[in-house]
C-alpha cells in the first residue's frame, strides 16, 4: 500500500481537486484506492456527494477503533471515502493529548494497509502537529505549487522544514498548479524553481473552469468531462506520479 | 468482502415492463441496461465442479472457472470454443485446477442460459447514491415453448450505507411483493436444469430398516445399481469419457457380489442363471476397460522411464490405441444387441416382483440378519487368508484377499443405513488402506503381465518394436521394485486391520468372527 499526501501550507492551491481526481483516474486504473478527508472544511466529502457526520470525527483518529465504520462507498469502482467534518478542526489538540503525538495518523490508518492499495490524504493546510502526523505517514507529499513568487517562498520554506532526508528520497513532487500560460511571469518562476529544485514534475495543472466547477457537478472532472482539457491534464499528472512512484502499478 | 447482496426472487408474471414502472415508482434511476448475454455452464456427467464447489461457464468467447457460492473469479481465459476436456486448454493455472477436479471426466453443457440485467441507482437528496440495484431476468435455453425463467432482483448495498439499503430493501419487498432468495442466476439454472435432466450419482444411497425382508432390501440395492448401469449406457456408446464405462462396470461388479453374497435369499436356478448372464456381460466390457486404463496412464509410464527411452515405448501405445476402437464397437454391439435388451428386461423384472411362495424361507428374514452374518463371513475369511500370506508365505493368496476385501468393502456400503455410521466410519477407514495396499501391489502384477503379453505382439523386426521393448523391461522392472516395497508394507496395514480391537469391535457390530485362532 502506497500513501500520497496532498499538501501544502498554503490554502486554496488545488490539493482537494488534485485529491479528488487523482483518487478518482487510481481507482479507475483498478487501486483499491481510499479517499481521507482530513480538511475540515471537507471539501472532498462534498465532491462525492457524502453527507459530513456531525460528531465524533476526532475522536474516530484517536487509535482509529471506529474510523473503519465511518468508510463511504462513492459512487465509482474501487473508490471509498473517509468523510471529513468540522469537528476535525480539533485534531490537532485530539493528537497533541497522546502520548507519540505524531505517530497518532500512522497507527490509525494502519488497519488499511491490506485492504486499499492506495490512500490518498487531502490535507488541510496546516503545520502544526497533525502536519507532523502526515509526514510521519506518508510516503510522499505531493505538493501543489502556484506559480507566484509568495507560492515559491511557501514551498521552499516546507522543503527547509522537511529536510535532506526527505530531498535525497524524491519523497517531494511538487508540481505547479493554477497555472495562467498566458502571462510571462509564471513561466519565469516556473523556470527558475525547476533550475534550483530537482522535485518538480513535468506536468502543471493549467488554471481551467472545469477544475472551478467541479463544485457545481459534484463529480470529479475525468468522470463528468473525461475529455476536457483539465480531465487531460489530471490524467497526464496521475501517470507521471505513477511513474515516480514505485508501488502504483 | 463478502457479497453481502439482498437478493429477491420476483413473482412469476411480473414482466420486465411492470418492474420498470415499479421501480421508478420507487425512485430507483435506470443506469444502465446491460443486453442479453447466453452463458453455457459445463460440468461433468456426475457434477465434479459442483462437488467440489467450482462453476465452470463459456460465453462463447471466454471461459471461466468460479468459486461457489459466491461464483468469484478464479481463472479467466479467452476460448473459442468450450472445451471437451481439462487436457483442451492450453497449459496455466486453469488447466491445473478443472485437471484436478474433473479428470479423466468429458465437460458436458449441462446449462444454457441467457439473462439481461438492469442497473439501478437509489439516490439521496443530493443524488448521493445509496444502493444499487439490479433487475435481472433469465430463461433456459431448453429449445421448449414453456422454458423455466427466473427474475431476481438484487441490492446491492455500498459500503456505509448498509442502513439505507436494508431499509430499501425492506420497503421493495413489501411494495411489489418480492420473495427473499439464497439463489442468484447461475444456481438457479443448474437446479432448473438438474430437474429436468435429473441428477446422477453413482453413490449407493438405498435407504434401509433393519427389520426389512431379505430379499425386498436386497431387490432395493439390485435395482439402485441396475439404475446406475443404465444410467450409464449412453455415454459409453457416444464414447464421452472413459469413466461412464467405469462406473458401469462398478455397478456390475456390486450386483454380482450383492447376488453371490445374497444368494439364499431368492430361487436358486433363478440366481444361477443370472449370475451366469451378468458375468458375461461383465467379460464383454474388460477388453475396452483394460484399453482405457493403460491409455490413460501413459504419461504415467512415460515419466517412469529416463529421458532417453520416453519416446520408445511409443510403439505399444499405438498398438493399444489401434485396438480401442474394436473394442469400443464390440462394446456398443453388446449393449444394442438383443439379449442384452432381453436381459435387462428380464432382470428389471425380477427385481419388480415380489416374494412368494416359491421363494426359500430366507427371503422373509429381515435383512439386518444376513447382513451381519454376512459380513463377519467375509471379515473372517480376510483374517484368515491375510495370516495365512504373513505366516506361511503364500504370496499368490494376496489377488484373493483383495477380491475378499473388496467384497467386504461393498458389503459395508450396501448395508451402511443398517450400522451406527460413526462406529462403521473407523472400520471402513482401516479397510480402504489395506485394500490400497493391496490393489496397488495387484495392479503392478497384471500390469506387468499385460505390457508383457503387449510386447509379444509386437513385430520384433522392426527396430522401433526392439526399442520398445526394451523399454517395457524397464518398466516391469520399475514395478517390480515398486511391487516388493509394497509388500513390505502389507504386514502393517493387514495388522491394522485385523488387531484383536478390531476383531472385537467386528464381533460387537456384526457378530462372532469364525474360524479365527483366538
Amino acid at each position: 500500500m502506497t500513501t500520497l499526501a496532498l499538501y501544502s501550507n498554503k490554502g486554496g492551491v488545488g490539493k482537494t481537486a488534485a485529491a479528488v481526481n487523482l483518487s478518482y483516474l487510481a481507482a479507475q486504473g483498478g487501486m483499491r484506492t481510499l479517499l481521507v478527508d482530513l480538511d475540515p472544511q471537507s471539501a472532498a466529502t462534498f465532491y462525492f456527494r457524502v453527507k459530513p457526520k456531525l460528531k465524533r470525527a476526532a475522536r474516530d483518529f484517536e487509535g482509529g477503533k471506529s474510523l473503519e465504520a465511518g468508510i463511504k462507498a462513492t459512487d465509482y469502482e474501487n473508490l471509498d471515502l473517509l468523510p471529513a467534518d468540522f469537528q476535525l478542526r480539533n485534531l490537532d489538540m485530539a493528537f497533541a493529548e497522546r502520548k507519540r503525538s505524531h505517530k497518532q495518523l500512522d497507527l490509525a490508518l494502519r488497519r488499511f494497509r491490506k485492504e486499499f492499495d492506495l490512500i490518498v490524504l487531502d490535507c488541510p493546510p496546516t503545520i502544526n502537529i497533525l502536519a507532523e502526523n502526515i509526514f510521519a505517514t506518508a510516503d510522499h507529499l505531493v505538493v501543489p505549487i502556484i506559480p507566484t513568487t509568495l507560492s515559491v517562498r511557501t514551498y521552499e520554506q516546507l522543503l527547509a522544514h522537511l529536510g535532506e532526508k526527505w530531498l535525497a528520497g524524491g519523497r517531494v513532487l511538487g508540481y505547479f498548479s493554477m497555472v495562467d500560460a498566458r502571462r510571462a511571469l509564471p513561466r519565469q518562476v516556473m523556470a527558475d524553481l525547476r533550475e534550483q529544485h530537482s522535485g518538480i514534475l513535468d506536468t502543471s495543472i493549467p488554471y481551467l473552469s472545469a477544475v472551478e466547477q467541479m463544485g457545481l457537478y459534484r463529480e470529479p472532472v475525468p468522470a463528468h468531462a473525461p475529455d476536457s482539457p483539465a480531465a487531460r491534464a489530471y490524467r497526464a499528472l496521475w501517470e507521471e506520479i505513477r511513474g515516480d512512484v514505485s508501488g502504483l502499478g | 468482502m463478502g457479497d453481502v447482496s439482498i437478493r429477491f426472487k420476483i413473482p412469476e408474471g411480473v414482466s420486465r415492463g411492470r418492474m420498470e414502472t415499479l421501480l421508478a415508482e420507487q425512485g430507483a434511476l435506470l443506469f444502465e441496461a446491460q443486453p442479453p448475454q447466453t452463458w453455457h455452464f459445463l460440468d461433468t456427467f456426475d457434477r465434479r465442479l459442483a462437488a467440489g464447489v467450482l462453476m465452470l461457464k463459456w460465453s462463447g468467447a471466454e471461459l471461466l472457472l468460479c468459486a461457489l457460492p459466491d461464483d468469484s473469479i478464479l481463472h479467466r481465459l479467452r476460448l473459442p470454443a468450450p472445451p471437451r476436456f481439462a487436457s483442451d486448454l492450453p497449459e496455466g493455472p486453469l488447466r491445473e485446477q478443472l485437471a484436478a477436479a474433473i479428470d479423466p471426466r468429458a465437460l458436458l453443457e449441462i446449462a444454457v442460459v441467457t439473462s439481461q440485467s438492469w442497473h439501478y441507482r437509489l439516490l439521496d437528496d443530493e443524488a448521493k447514491t445509496l444502493a444499487r440495484l439490479v433487475h435481472t431476468e433469465a430463461r433456459l435455453e431448453t429449445g421448449e415453448e414453456d422454458a423455466p425463467q427466473f427474475s431476481l432482483l438484487t441490492v446491492r448495498p455500498l459500503r456505509g450505507y448498509d442502513r439505507e439499503a436494508a431499509r430499501a430493501a425492506d420497503q421493495l419487498r413489501s411494495e411489489l411483493s418480492l420473495i427473499p432468495t439464497d439463489d442468484d442466476v447461475p444456481h438457479w439454472a443448474l437446479d432448473a436444469a438438474g430437474d429436468i435432466a435429473g441428477r446422477y450419482s453413482s453413490k449407493l444411497d438405498v435407504q434401509l430398516a433393519p427389520q426389512m425382508p431379505a430379499a425386498e432390501a436386497t431387490r432395493l440395492i439390485l435395482l439402485r445399481l441396475l439404475e446406475t448401469m443404465r444410467a450409464n449406457e449412453a455415454g459409453i456408446k457416444a464414447d464421452i469419457d472413459i469413466e461412464f464405462l467405469h462406473d458401469y462396470r462398478i455397478a456390475l461388479r456390486r450386483t454380482r457380489s450383492a447376488l453371490r453374497q445374497m444368494r439364499g435369499v431368492f430361487p436358486r436356478e433363478r440366481v444361477d442363471y443370472f449370475r451366469g448372464e451378468l458375468r458375461t456381460l461383465g467379460r464383454m466390457t474388460n477388453n475396452l476397460r483394460d484399453l482405457d486404463v493403460y491409455l490413460a496412464a501413459e504419461a504415467g509410464y512415460r515419466a517412469i522411464l529416463p529421458a532417453a527411452m520416453q519416446e520408445d515405448i511409443t510403439p505399444l501405445f499405438d498398438y493399444l490405441r489401434s485396438h480401442r476402437a474394436g473394442a469400443l464397437a464390440e462394446v456398443v454391439a453388446g449393449l444394442e444387441s438383443a439379449d442384452y435388451a432381453r436381459l435387462v428386461e428380464e432382470w428389471a423384472a425380477f427385481l419388480g416382483e415380489a416374494a412368494g411362495d416359491h421363494d426359500p424361507a430366507q427371503a422373509f428374514a429381515p435383512i439386518i440378519r444376513p447382513a451381519r452374518k454376512r459380513i463377519a463371513r467375509q471379515y473372517s475369511g480376510i483374517v484368515r487368508d491375510g495370516t495365512r500370506i504373513l505366516e506361511r508365505g503364500e504370496d499368490d493368496l494376496l489377488h484373493t484377499l483383495r477380491i475378499e476385501g473388496k467384497e467386504l468393502r461393498y458389503l459395508l456400503e450396501f448395508f451402511a443405513g443398517l450400522f451406527p455410521p460413526a462406529e462403521v466410519a473407523p472400520l471402513i477407514k482401516r479397510l480402504r488402506r489395506l485394500q490400497d495396499n493391496l490393489g496397488a501391489y495387484t495392479d503392478l502384477d497384471v500390469q506387468q503381465a499385460y505390457l508383457l503379453s503387449i510386447a509379444e505382439a509386437l513385430d520384433i523386426e522392426e527396430a522401433r518394436a526392439r526399442r520398445a521393448l526394451v523399454a517395457t523391461g524397464f518398466l516391469v522392472e520399475t514395478m517390480a521394485r515398486e511391487q516388493r516395497a509394497l509388500r513390505a508394507n502389507f504386514a502393517g496395514a493387514f495388522h491394522d486391520f485385523t488387531s484383536p480391537a478390531q476383531q472385537r469391535q467386528f464381533t460387537k457390530l456384526f457378530g462372532r468372527i469364525t474360524g479365527v485362532k483366538p
